[in-house]
């Protein structure tokens, strides 16, 4: 049989019984291994194990099976119900407000001008740097006597008392939403910018014969056609927002009175501060399952939105 | 630069007023860096002066030395360094491969292989952070450098896969077939052809998976407990915890230093960089 390009690409080389043969033979598996196996040993474990975790009293050297007992402590915790509602408030508010944003920036930002430019650099920044420094940042920009946001408010004369951004119950949760946002529109801004660039130049054209002005234009020509883009957007922030952990974490650790608490931060307490595993294995469960859902129901629209 | 479509062009007063609007976000987005670098410059009188003063009276760098020696920077440096290096370089080789035999080779397993790697994707790693913890432990990795690269290598490995798988079955097969038939194995037509074709999607990764590795704060707080060992946004919040309020400047000037890398890397791959977390947040 002659040797042609497809029989040597499907079929396995000549049947000789050497290791080189044997590995080219197997090479697609061999090649696969190693991301195989650090899959299995870092993900799919840990995920079974933390299942298990949250059926147990863990010590380190022997746990003992006691059923449901952690899920029902769990769900009888007040500070468990405010986090999970915490967690809520920052996912409403930085998905309607940050895609709000987003939308509303990157179409500034849909322009060719060098201001454009600056803007698109800007509002980019804070997504490559660390988490952390970036919630430094905010700690001495909401500092209540000499932090900027305060001095301003001062000088313009709107508040004669600082705002206590980040030590007050009442004003600290809206503290966080505005640092998500800060640090979550550079990335949805960016997705947007590209798909704006993508709506064809004659759509505008024709609309603009049929009398359509910039409104109607946006409305029912760009909104509508970058609607896969947006539903992208959505559903990340929706997930994201849902894992946002260090910002928090860092500028008020839940505080004060709880008032800023997220799951995540209870589930940092329970595991690396009271070192109770197996508790702490059901905070995860639960997290996980209510990440899948809401990934579910991302699939599911994101089907929707491409037909 | 693109000129603007006539139908997009405004009255002047129009082109002012979103001027204006461009320049205020941009202006609001900047400030808490430019704070940032003003605090870092001034004196410890300057810095807590009311109405606030813009600008430092003179560039003092004292500020960057006197945190430089107050707490050990220069080891969180070398391990954000080391461990967000040898993250990289692991997860773009492991990837690579991964992605090359899911894009090209028929093997027995695959498309289990396959939808494996897309769920581990819907993973939040958060979940996995106890048993992390307890494996790592057992394993005696806990608070070593190494614990922390498996920790990055394994989540940043799902999405640095499909990248690559998606770059390789893009690419046309024509000349990996002309290798097959000169004699070439598998490896040698990954490593020697697919591999050095893989340049663009090698770089994307590669700074992908760098930067996150240098920024990321979760992991690192729960697997580093001594100085030796922590990274730099470990570090640095472990600064704040320790002198809040008291040395702003020093506290700010830590966390230029820390940028800097990062920055550095960004305005050198600028495109490679939004290309990396534009298409790791649609995928991942």
């Amino acid at each position: 049989m002659p040797r042609t390009a497809a029989t040597t690409w499907e079929a396995r080389d000549d049947r000789k019984f050497s290791v080189s043969a044997l590995l080219d033979r197997y090479a697609g598996l061999a090649l696969a291994t190693p991301a195989l196996a650090i899959m299995v040993l870092l993900m799919l474990y840990p995920l079974l194990y933390a299942v298990w975790l949250s059926f147990v009293r863990w010590t380190p050297s022997d746990s003992t099976f006691i059923g449901l007992e952690n899920y029902e402590r769990l769900f009888q915790d007040r500070i468990f119900w405010l986090g999970l509602g915490n967690t809520l408030f920052y996912t409403v508010w930085n998905v309607v407000l940050g895609t709000a944003a987003s939308i509303g920036i990157a179409l500034l930002m849909n322009r060719p001008t060098f201001l454009a430019r600056i803007l698109r650099l800007m509002v980019f920044l804070p997504v490559i740097v660390s988490s952390a420094v970036a919630a430094m940042a905010w700690i001495w920009m909401f500092d209540t006597e000499f932090g900027l946001v305060n001095q301003v408010l001062k000088l313009t004369g709107l508040v004669q008392q600082g705002v206590p951004w980040l030590n007050s119950p009442h004003v600290t949760k809206w503290s966080i939403v505005i640092v998500n946002i800060w640090l979550g529109t550079g990335l949805s801004s960016m997705l947007i910018l590209a798909a704006l660039q993508g709506v064809p130049q004659d759509l505008h054209e024709a609309a603009v014969i049929d009398g359509a002005n910039r409104w109607h234009r946006l409305w029912f020509i760009v909104l509508p056609y970058i609607r896969p883009t947006l539903l992208v957007v959505l559903t990340l922030k929706l997930i994201g927002s849902f894992k946002t952990f260090d910002q928090i974490f860092i500028m008020t650790g839940g505080g004060p009175l709880y008032s800023s608490e997220t799951v995540l931060i209870y589930l940092y307490r329970q595991g690396f501060e009271y070192f109770d595993f197996g508790f702490a294995g059901a905070v995860g469960v639960v997290f996980f399952v209510l990440v899948s859902v809401l990934s579910v129901g991302q699939a599911m629209l994101l089907r929707g939105g491409s037909k | 630069m693109k000129k603007l479509a006539p139908y997009d062009e405004r009255t002047p007063l129009g082109n002012f007023l979103v001027n204006c609007l461009t320049i205020v976000l941009a202006v609001v987005w900047v400030v808490p860096f430019l704070w940032m670098l003003s605090t870092a410059m001034k004196t410890k009188p300057e810095i807590f002066t009311t109405p606030p003063r813009w600008l430092p009276e003179t560039l003092n760098f004292d500020n960057f030395i006197l945190a430089w020696n107050a707490a050990p920077f220069g080891s969180y440096y070398f391990n954000s360094f080391l461990v967000a290096t040898v993250t990289t370089v692991i997860t773009v080789l492991i990837a690579s491969m991964g992605g090359y035999a899911l894009a090209r080779l028929p093997f027995r397993g695959r498309n289990v292989m396959l939808g494996g790697m897309l769920s581990t994707t819907m993973i939040p790693f958060q979940v996995l952070l106890i048993p992390f913890f307890i494996l790592m432990t057992t394993l005696r990795l806990v608070n070593t450098p190494w614990g922390l690269v498996l920790a990055y290598v394994g989540i940043f490995l799902p999405f640095a896969v499909f990248m690559f798988r998606a770059y390789f079955m893009d690419l046309p097969r024509e000349i990996e077939e002309s290798a097959r038939l000169d004699g070439c194995s598998w490896f040698g037509v990954y490593w020697r052809i697919a591999l050095p074709t893989a340049r663009p999607a090698i770089a994307a990764v590669g700074i992908y998976t760098f930067v996150e590795a240098w920024n990321e704060f979760f992991i690192a707080l729960i697997m580093t407990s001594s100085d030796t060992v922590r990274t730099l946004p470990v570090g640095l919040v472990m600064f704040n915890e320790s002198s809040a309020g008291i040395s702003w400047g020093e506290l700010m000037a830590s966390s230029i230093t820390a940028t800097v890398p990062a920055i550095i890397v960004f305005t050198i791959m600028q495109r490679q960089i939004i290309a990396g977390l534009t298409g790791g947040a649609v995928k991942g």
